[in-house]
C-alpha cells in the first residue's frame, strides 16, 4: 500500500509541469543570471592592478623620483606612472584616465577629482613619502649622526604586518548568492508540501475527500506523500547543484558530496515546512500558495538572496534569526563547507535542518489526521 | 427482515445559523438502490458527506454495517465505494493509473486488483481511452472514469451523490445500467439526485429531503399514495366557459381544475370512472374536443404535492 | 461601457497581488533609507571597518589601536573564530588586527617582523590599505627611534607626524549629490514595474478575451474596436494608477517634491512604464495559465534586471554582458537613469536616445500583439471547434 501510493504520487509529481518549472527551470535561469551579473565582480573588487596616474616633476625631487621607481614598473606594482606637464595631466583627470596627479616640486602634493579608495591609496602613498622626510629631516636636526640609521628603518623591506587570510576556501562574496539560490531551491519544496495537504484534505480539493473516504490510514497516505515530495525535492536539488557546479563551473569548495548532502537535507526541510505551514488554518489552495510562496521569498531575502550582505546585517541585529531560518541555515551549511576544514559547524547547522524537518513533518502530520471538518 | 447497512439517527449539522440537517432520520437496508431525493441546498450532499464522515456534525449518531462510522473505521471504508459530485482524478495520471491507483488504496494484491481495474474498465467502457490523461475526455466519460474509480474494488455499499450531472443522455443511460447492474451483483447504493426520472427509474426507496427535514420516505408507490392525486386528466378544447368548469368541479373526485383558453387539466383523487363523467359533461353541452390525456402521478406530483415547490435541473448545490 | 467596467471587476481581483509586491517594494526600499548605509558604492568608502584584538595591552599597543580609530570604524567583534569568519565573509568588517603579545618590545627593533597580524578574507585595495596604513605606523615609529629617540618619544613624535595629513585637492569642486537612494529607488523600478503590470493586467486581459467571452461578445451588439478601446482604457488607467504610485512612493522617500533632473527620471520611468504595458499585452496574447504567467514574468523581469544592471551597476558588468544587453529595454532605461544620476550635467541627446529605445521597444511590442492576435483570429476561425 505504502509503495503503491508512493508510487503514484512521484509519478503524478514528475508530471505536474509548472511545479517541475518551478522546482528545475526556474532556479536554472535565475543561477545562469547570476552567473552573468557576479561572474566578474569579484575580481574586480579585488583587483590590484596598478593605479594609474599622472606625475607632474615641476622641479628635480631625487628623493621622490627613487621612491616612484620602487613602486611602479612592473605589472603587480602599485602604481602606473605617467610622466607629463600640468596641463595634459590636468585633461587626463578629467577624463578618468588617471586617479590623481602627483606633482613634486619642494612639495609633493596629491589632486584627484573625487572621493574613493583608489584615490585614497595615493593619499596614503604621499602621505608616506612626506613622512618619510618630515622624519628625516627631524632626524637631522636633532641627531646627524642617527639619519642613516632612520633612513635604512624607514626603508626598511621587513614588514610588521602579518597578512593572514581568514579561510583557504573559495573567499567570493557572490558566490554566497549562489548558496543562497540553493537554499531557495530547496525552500521550493514548500510547493510539494502544499500539494500533499491539498491531496489529502477533503476541505482543499475532491481529491482530499476521495483519498478521505479510502480505508488507509492517514497517516500512512501522509507519510507515503512525504517519501513521495522528499524523492522528487532530492532529485531537484541534484539537478540544481550539478547545474550550478559542472555547468556554471561554480566553485562550491572541494567537498562536493557533503554539498550534494547538505542541498538534499535542505530540500527535504522545504518540503516538511511547506507541508506544515499549508496544513494550519483551513483557506482555500491559492491563498496557501500564496502565504508560502511569500514565506520563503521573505526567508530567501533575509538570508541574502536579493541584498547579500542582509545575513551580515541580521548577524548583527537579531543574532538568533540566523540561526533558525532555514534559508540561512541551508546556505550556511554550504558556507561551512567552503571556509572551515573542521565539521564542527557544520554538523550543527545540518542537525538544526533534521530537528527542523522533523517538528515540521510531526506537527504537519499532526494538524493534518484524523480530521473531520467543519465544512467541505 | 433484510440487514440494516446505514443507520442515521438524530442526524444535526449547523453551519454557524444555518440548519443543514435537521433531525434526520434513514434507514438503509442490504440490496436497497435508496434515493435521496431534494432540491439544490436540501442537504443531500451534507448528508453524504456526514455518512462518510468527512464532515463534523452538531448532533446524532451514524453506524454503517452496525458499527459507529468515524475518520479511522478503516474496516468500514473498506467496503464503500464513493462516487462524488465532483470529479475527483488525478490530472497527471491516465485513465487506466487512476483506476488502478484508487483501486490500490483498498486492495494491495497485484494480481487481484489487476483482475479488478480490468474490470471497472470494462463496466465503464472506457478500453478505448486507458491511455487517455483526463483533460482530454468528454464530459460523459470524465463522469464514467470517476465511477470507475469508485467502485473498481467491489464495495458492498456505493454512495454516488449526483453522477449525472452535466453528462448526455447516452452517457447517463450507461452509468443508471451500470448502477442497477452494480445493485443486482449485491452492492447497496445510495442515490442522490435532482433528476426526478432518474431516481423514479432507478430506485427501490426513496427519501425526499428539503430544508434538512426529511418530508417523506418510502417506494415510489408508497410515495405516490401519500398525496392525493390518482389521476390527471387534460383535455384540448377550445371556447370553454367559466359555468361548464363549476359543473366539472362538482364532479366526484375532482378537487382540482384548470383552464388555459385551450386546455383543460382536471386533477382527480381517488374513484374509477372519472374520465367518461368528464367526457360526459362535455357531450352534455355539446362542446367539441380534441385530444384526452389521462396520466398517472408521477414523482414530479408528489414533491409538487409535498413541498410545494417545483424541482429543477439547474446549478450545483453549495 | 459595459465592458470597461467588467474590466475593472476583474482587475479587482488580481489587486491583492500588485499591492503585495507594491508594498514590499516600498517597504524594502524604506528599509534601505532608515538602514542608510548603501552596499553597493564601497569605492566611495575611504574609511574601511576595521575590528582590533590588542593581545599586548600596553600603551604603545593601544596608542597603535588609536591611530587606527582615528582614520576607521572601529568594530566591537566577538573573539570567537565563527563570528569573525562571518563578519569579514558579510563584510561588517574589512579586517581584523590582531596586535600580538610582545608588540611594544619589538615594535622600535627594525628587524622584528609579525608585530601584527591582519586577518582578512579577501585581497583588494581595501585590505591593501590597512597594511599599508600600519606599515606607515611602524615604520614611522622605528624611523624616529633610529635616529635616536625613546620608544615613548618615537611614539608620540610618529603621532605627531602621523596627524599632520596631507592636503589633497580636488580638481572639481562638485560634490556627489546626496540622492543615492533615490537613485537606487528609480533603477529597481525597472524590476518592480515589470512584476506588477504584468502579473495583474496579463491574466485579466486574458480574461477578457478568453474565447468564448470574446464570441459571446462578438454576437452583441458592441463593435470590436469598441470593446479592444475600453479594454486599453481599462489597461492604461491601472498602468498609470501603478506609475502614479511609485513616483509619489519616490517622492515621500525622497522627502519631497522632486527637484530639477529628477524629473527626467521620472519622464524616463514612464517611457520605462510603456514597455511593461507592453510586454503585458503580448503575454496576454498566449493565454497561460496565472503560474505560467508568474515564471515568465520572474525570468524576463530578473533576467533583464541581471543583465542590464539594475542590481549590479553597469559599470560592474562585463563588456560582453552589456553588449547583449543593448537589445533589452532595461539596458537603456538604467543607462539613462544612472546618466540622470551623475555627477556631471546629464547629456540630454544621450538621455533622450534612451527613452526613444525604450519607446521603440514598447511600439514593436504593440505591434506584435496586434499581428499575433490577427494570426490568432484567422488561424481559430479555421480550425475546427474542440469538443468539449
Amino acid at each position: 500500500m505504502f509503495f503503491h501510493d508512493l508510487k503514484y504520487f512521484i509519478k503524478c509529481g514528475l508530471r505536474s509541469q509548472d511545479l517541475m518549472f518551478w522546482l528545475i527551470l526556474f532556479p536554472i535561469a535565475l543561477g545562469g543570471f547570476f552567473k552573468v551579473a557576479f561572474g566578474d565582480l569579484y575580481s574586480q573588487i579585488t583587483d590590484t592592478s596598478p593605479i594609474p596616474v599622472a606625475v607632474v616633476s615641476e622641479k628635480e625631487n631625487q628623493i621622490f623620483s627613487s621612491a616612484l621607481e620602487s613602486v611602479s614598473g612592473s605589472d603587480d606594482s602599485f602604481l602606473d606612472v605617467t610622466f607629463t606637464d600640468r596641463d595634459t595631466a590636468a585633461g587626463l583627470l578629467k577624463d578618468g584616465k588617471v586617479t590623481g596627479v602627483i606633482s613634486s616640486g619642494d612639495k609633493v602634493s596629491l589632486t584627484v577629482a573625487e572621493n574613493g579608495l583608489e584615490q585614497t591609496m595615493l593619499k596614503e602613498f604621499v602621505e608616506r613619502f612626506r613622512l618619510n622626510e618630515k622624519v628625516i629631516s627631524d632626524a637631522a636636526s636633532s641627531d646627524p649622526t642617527k639619519i642613516q640609521q632612520a633612513v635604512s628603518a624607514l626603508s626598511s623591506e621587513i614588514s610588521p604586518v602579518k597578512n593572514v587570510k581568514a579561510i583557504n576556501g573559495n573567499s567570493d562574496v557572490f558566490v554566497q548568492y549562489f548558496y543562497n539560490l540553493i537554499a531557495m531551491t530547496a525552500l521550493y519544496g514548500t510547493m510539494l508540501g502544499l500539494k500533499i495537504c491539498v491531496e489529502n484534505q477533503a476541505d482543499l480539493s475532491p481529491l482530499g475527500a476521495r483519498k478521505c473516504c479510502s480505508p488507509v490510514p492517514k497517516i500512512k497516505g501522509l507519510s507515503a506523500a512525504l517519501c513521495g515530495c522528499f524523492i522528487l525535492q532530492t532529485l531537484c536539488m541534484v539537478i540544481c547543484v550539478t547545474y550550478l557546479v559542472f555547468i556554471l563551473k561554480i566553485d562550491l569548495g572541494n567537498r562536493l558530496a557533503l554539498v550534494y548532502l547538505a542541498s538534499i537535507a535542505g530540500g527535504i526541510t522545504g518540503v516538511a515546512m511547506g507541508f506544515f505551514v499549508s496544513s494550519i488554518g483551513s483557506i482555500s489552495e491559492r491563498m496557501k500558495s500564496g502565504i508560502t510562496l511569500g514565506v520563503v521569498m521573505f526567508l530567501c531575502f533575509l538570508s541574502g538572496l536579493m541584498v547579500g550582505n542582509m545575513k551580515g546585517v541580521i548577524a548583527e541585529k537579531a543574532p538568533w534569526f540566523n540561526k533558525i531560518n532555514p534559508a540561512a541555515v541551508i546556505s550556511d551549511c554550504i558556507y561551512c563547507l567552503n571556509f572551515y576544514s573542521d565539521y564542527r559547524r557544520f554538523i550543527t547547522k545540518m542537525l538544526t535542518l533534521a530537528a527542523m524537518t522533523l517538528i515540521f513533518s510531526a506537527l504537519g502530520i499532526f494538524m493534518t489526521r484524523r480530521k473531520k471538518y467543519a465544512s467541505l | 427482515m433484510e440487514n440494516t447497512i446505514v443507520k442515521i439517527s438524530n442526524l444535526v449539522k449547523r453551519y454557524g445559523d444555518l440548519i443543514a440537517l435537521d433531525h434526520l432520520d434513514l434507514d438503509i437496508k442490504e440490496g436497497e438502490i435508496f434515493g435521496l431525493l431534494g432540491p439544490n441546498g436540501s442537504g443531500k450532499t451534507t448528508t453524504i458527506n456526514c455518512l462518510l464522515s468527512l464532515l463534523s456534525f452538531d448532533k446524532g449518531s451514524i453506524e454503517i454495517f452496525g458499527k459507529e462510522m468515524t475518520p479511522v473505521s478503516y474496516d468500514i471504508k473498506k467496503q464503500i465505494g464513493v462516487i462524488m459530485q465532483n470529479v475527483a482524478v488525478f490530472d497527471q495520471l491516465t485513465v487506466y493509473e487512476n483506476i488502478d491507483y484508487f483501486c490500490g488504496l483498498y486492495v494491495s494484491d497485484k494480481q487481484k486488483r489487476k483482475a479488478l481495474v480490468d474490470e471497472a474498465v470494462e463496466f465503464a467502457k472506457l478500453g478505448d481511452f486507458l491511455k487517455f490523461y483526463p483533460k482530454k475526455l468528454s464530459g460523459g466519460l470524465l463522469r464514467r472514469l470517476n465511477i470507475a474509480c469508485g467502485i473498481a474494488h467491489k464495495p458492498k455499499l456505493i454512495i454516488l451523490d449526483e453522477p449525472t450531472v452535466a453528462v448526455d443522455p447516452q452517457s447517463r443511460n450507461k452509468i443508471l445500467e451500470g448502477i442497477k447492474q452494480l445493485n443486482s451483483s449485491g452492492a447497496t447504493v445510495i442515490y442522490t439526485s435532482h433528476y426526478m426520472e432518474e431516481v423514479e427509474q432507478l430506485c427501490t426507496r426513496i427519501a425526499i429531503l428539503d430544508n434538512g427535514k426529511k418530508i417523506a420516505e418510502g417506494t415510489k408507490d408508497e410515495l405516490k399514495r401519500m398525496i392525493k392525486n390518482t389521476e390527471t386528466i387534460r383535455i384540448e378544447i377550445l371556447g370553454l366557459e367559466e359555468t361548464h368548469l363549476k359543473e366539472i368541479l362538482a364532479l366526484p373526485h375532482v378537487y382540482n381544475c384548470n383552464y388555459d383558453g385551450s386546455v383543460l387539466t382536471v386533477s382527480c383523487s381517488g374513484g374509477k370512472h372519472n374520465l367518461i363523467r368528464i367526457l360526459g359533461v362535455l357531450q352534455e353541452h355539446d362542446i367539441a374536443f380534441g385530444r384526452v390525456y389521462s396520466e398517472l402521478p408521477t414523482l414530479n406530483d408528489v414533491f409538487l404535492e409535498i413541498t410545494g415547490k417545483v424541482l429543477r435541473d439547474k446549478g450545483n448545490e453549495e | 461601457m459595459q465592458v470597461f467596467k467588467a474590466f475593472l471587476k476583474v482587475l479587482k481581483k488580481e489587486l491583492p497581488t500588485a499591492l503585495i509586491y507594491m508594498g514590499v517594494f516600498l517597504a524594502i526600499a524604506i528599509g534601505f533609507v532608515m538602514l542608510g548605509r548603501d552596499g553597493d558604492n564601497t569605492f566611495e568608502q575611504t574609511k574601511l571597518y576595521i575590528c582590533i584584538f590588542d593581545e599586548d595591552n600596553t600603551p604603545q599597543s593601544r596608542s597603535l589601536a588609536d591611530f587606527i580609530g582615528r582614520n576607521n570604524e572601529i568594530v566591537e567583534l566577538e573573539n570567537d573564530k565563527d563570528v569573525i569568519i562571518d563578519a569579514l565573509y558579510y563584510e561588517r568588517v574589512d579586517c581584523v588586527i590582531t596586535i600580538k603579545k610582545g608588540y611594544s618590545q619589538q615594535l622600535a627593533d627594525p628587524s622584528a617582523e609579525d608585530l601584527i597580524e591582519n586577518l582578512k578574507m579577501h585581497e583588494g585595495y581595501d585590505e591593501a590599505l590597512m597594511d599599508m596604513l600600519l606599515e606607515k605606523y611602524v615604520s614611522t615609529v622605528r624611523g624616529y627611534s633610529a635616529a635616536g629617540n625613546s620608544l615613548d618619544q618615537a611614539v608620540s613624535k610618529a603621532e605627531a607626524a602621523l596627524s599632520d595629513t596631507v592636503e589633497v585637492n580636488f580638481s572639481s569642486k562638485e560634490k556627489k549629490s546626496g540622492n543615492t537612494v533615490i537613485n537606487a529607488y528609480f533603477r529597481y523600478l525597472a524590476y518592480i514595474l515589470i512584476c506588477v503590470i504584468t502579473t495583474t493586467i496579463t491574466p485579466v486581459i486574458a480574461i477578457m478575451y478568453r474565447k468564448d467571452l470574446r464570441f459571446r461578445t462578438n454576437c452583441s451588439g458592441i463593435a470590436p474596436t469598441s470593446y479592444t478601446n475600453q479594454i486599453i482604457l481599462g489597461s492604461a488607467g491601472f498602468v498609470a494608477a501603478i506609475w502614479l504610485l511609485f513616483m509619489v512612493g519616490g517622492a515621500v522617500l525622497q522627502g519631497g517634491l522632486y527637484q530639477g533632473k529628477i524629473w527626467l527620471a521620472v519622464l524616463n520611468s514612464f517611457s520605462y512604464t510603456l514597455f511593461a504595458a507592453s510586454l503585458a499585452v503580448v503575454l496576454a496574447c498566449f493565454s497561460l495559465g496565472s503560474n505560467a504567467v508568474n515564471l515568465i514574468t520572474q525570468v524576463i523581469s530578473l533576467g533583464m534586471s541581471f543583465f542590464c544592471g539594475v542590481f549590479v551597476e553597469q559599470s560592474m558588468l562585463s563588456e560582453n554582458v552589456l553588449l547583449a544587453a543593448r537589445f533589452l529595454p532595461a539596458y537603456w532605461y538604467v543607462r539613462a537613469n544612472d546618466m540622470i544620476f551623475s555627477d556631471g550635467a546629464a547629456d540630454l541627446s544621450e538621455a533622450a536616445l534612451c527613452l526613444v529605445m525604450q519607446l521603440a521597444f514598447a511600439v514593436s511590442l504593440g505591434l506584435l500583439a496586434i499581428l499575433i492576435n490577427r494570426l490568432r483570429y484567422i488561424g481559430g476561425l479555421r480550425k475546427k471547434a474542440p469538443t468539449a
